[in-house]
C-alpha cells in the first residue's frame, strides 16, 4: 500500500513538473511574441526618424508624447541597456 | 452670400475657402468673416503664405478675431518642442545627429498638411460660432482633407498591434502571477487620438459643421483648379461645396473691349451648369486696400441659390 502511495506521489509530482514545464514553455513562447510585437510597434512609431517610414513623423511625435513611459521601459531592455533605436535596428537584423 | 451656405450648424461652423493663388480667396474670406461676425463670434484663420490679409488689417478688425498662421513657423515650433523629448528618449539619435533627424521632421513630405490638419482640429474645438479659414494652396488643402481618413487608418492598425501586446502581457501576468490588471497608457492614447481624428473627419464631411466655398476667376487655370477641387470633394469626400464664387467678373462692355466677353460668358454658363449655389462678384473699379473696401463688395455680388 505504501509502495502504491509512493508511486502515486511520484506520478503526481512528475505530472506537476511536466505541467510546470509546459506552462513555462508556453509563457516563453508568448514572451517571444510579445517582444517581437513590442519591437514592431516601436518600429512603426519611430521608424520615420531613421529612414524606415511607416507613418508621418508628426503623427509619430504626437504619439510619442503619450508613450514616454513605454519607450523608457523598452529602452532599459534594449541592447547594452541604453539604446532604444538600437533595439529597433536589431529587430531589423542590424546591430549597434 | 451667407444665405447660400445653409445648413449652418453650431458651434463652431467652419468655412473652408478654397481656390488657386491670386483669385481673391483672402478677400472673399474676409468678406464672409465680416458678414458672419454680425451674427456671432467669428474667427478668421489665414494660412495663406502670401499674407495678403495683413494689408487689410493695419487698423485691426473690429468684431472678429483674426489669426495669421505660417505653416513653416508652426512646423519649426513643433520640431523645437519635441527636440528635447527625442534627445532624452533616443540616445542613438545623437549618433545619427539629432539635427538631421529634426530635419527629417522639418522637411518631410506632408509636414505642411499635417500642421494644417492640427489647425483644423483646433478650429473645430474653438469657442467660436464661426471659423472662416483662408486656406493654403489648393494642393495642400486637398491633401490635408484626405489625411484625416489616413490618420484614422494608421491609428487603427497601431491599435490592433497594441491590443495584441496588451492581451499577451495580460496572459503572461495571469499565467505567472495568477491575477492581473493591465492599464496601458499607450493604448489609451491611441484610442484618444483615433477618437479625435475620427471626430475631425466626421466634422469635415458634415454639411452642418462645414461649408466648402470654392473661389475662382474667369480664366482657364483658376477654372481648371476649381473643377479639380470640385471633383475631389465629390469623389473622395462624398460632399458638395455649398458655394462657388466667380470673382472679378468684368462688366460686359469692358470685357468686350478687351476681347474677353465670349470666354467670360462661357465660364459663367459653366458655373451655372454646376447646379451649386454660386455668387458672381463684379470686378471692383480699384484695388482693395482697407477693411472698409471689403464691404463695398456687397453691392458687387449677385448670388444664385440653386
Amino acid at each position: 500500500m505504501r509502495i502504491v502511495s509512493s508511486i502515486a506521489r511520484k506520478i503526481v509530482a512528475f505530472l506537476r513538473s511536466v505541467e510546470r514545464a509546459m506552462r513555462e514553455e508556453s509563457v516563453h513562447a508568448i514572451e517571444q511574441e510579445l517582444k517581437e510585437l513590442e519591437s514592431a510597434f516601436l518600429l512603426m512609431i519611430l521608424g520615420s526618424f531613421v529612414g524606415v517610414r511607416t507613418m508621418t513623423p508628426l503623427l509619430s511625435l504626437e504619439l510619442l508624447e503619450g508613450l514616454q513611459e513605454e519607450v523608457e521601459l523598452l529602452r532599459e531592455r534594449a541592447f547594452k541597456g541604453e539604446d532604444v533605436i538600437g533595439e529597433v535596428a536589431s529587430a531589423l537584423g542590424g546591430g549597434t | 452670400m451667407i444665405e447660400a451656405l445653409k445648413p449652418v450648424g453650431c458651434c463652431p461652423h467652419v468655412l473652408l475657402v478654397i481656390g488657386k493663388g491670386g483669385v481673391g480667396k483672402t478677400t472673399i474670406s474676409l468678406y464672409l468673416a465680416r458678414q458672419l461676425s454680425k451674427r456671432g463670434k467669428t474667427l478668421l484663420l489665414s494660412l495663406d503664405p502670401a499674407r495678403h490679409l495683413r494689408k487689410y488689417l493695419a487698423d485691426g478688425a473690429p468684431g472678429m478675431e483674426v489669426s495669421l498662421i505660417s505653416l513653416e513657423k508652426e512646423i519649426e515650433e513643433i520640431v523645437s518642442r519635441h527636440a528635447d523629448l527625442l534627445r532624452s528618449l533616443m540616445p542613438s539619435l545623437s549618433a545619427f545627429n539629432l539635427d538631421e533627424v529634426m530635419d527629417i521632421v522639418r522637411y518631410s513630405p506632408g509636414a505642411e498638411e499635417e500642421v494644417f490638419l492640427r489647425k483644423l482640429l483646433s478650429a473645430y474645438r474653438s469657442k467660436n460660432e464661426y471659423v472662416v479659414i483662408d486656406t493654403p494652396p489648393t494642393g495642400v488643402t486637398l491633401r490635408t482633407l484626405a489625411l484625416s481618413k489616413l490618420y484614422v487608418a494608421w491609428l487603427d492598425r497601431l491599435i490592433q498591434v497594441r491590443e495584441r501586446i496588451v492581451a499577451l502581457r495580460y496572459t503572461i501576468a495571469r499565467t505567472t502571477r495568477g491575477e492581473a490588471t493591465i492599464r496601458d497608457k499607450a493604448l489609451e492614447r491611441l484610442y484618444q487620438m483615433r477618437e479625435e481624428y475620427s471626430w475631425l473627419e466626421r466634422n469635415l464631411t458634415s454639411a452642418e459643421s462645414t461649408s466648402y466655398v470654392l473661389v475662382t476667376i474667369p480664366e482657364p487655370l483658376p477654372m481648371y483648379e476649381m473643377e479639380e477641387s470640385l471633383r475631389f470633394l465629390r469623389e473622395r469626400m462624398k460632399l458638395k461645396p455649398k458655394l462657388v464664387v466667380l470673382n472679378r467678373v468684368l462688366p460686359e462692355d469692358v470685357a468686350m473691349r478687351l476681347g474677353l466677353l465670349e470666354a467670360q460668358r462661357r465660364y459663367l454658363k459653366h458655373i451655372e451648369a454646376l447646379e451649386i449655389n454660386h455668387a458672381v462678384v463684379e470686378h471692383l473699379e480699384r484695388p482693395l486696400e482697407a477693411l472698409e473696401d471689403v464691404d463695398e463688395l456687397e453691392r458687387k455680388i449677385k448670388v444664385v441659390v440653386k
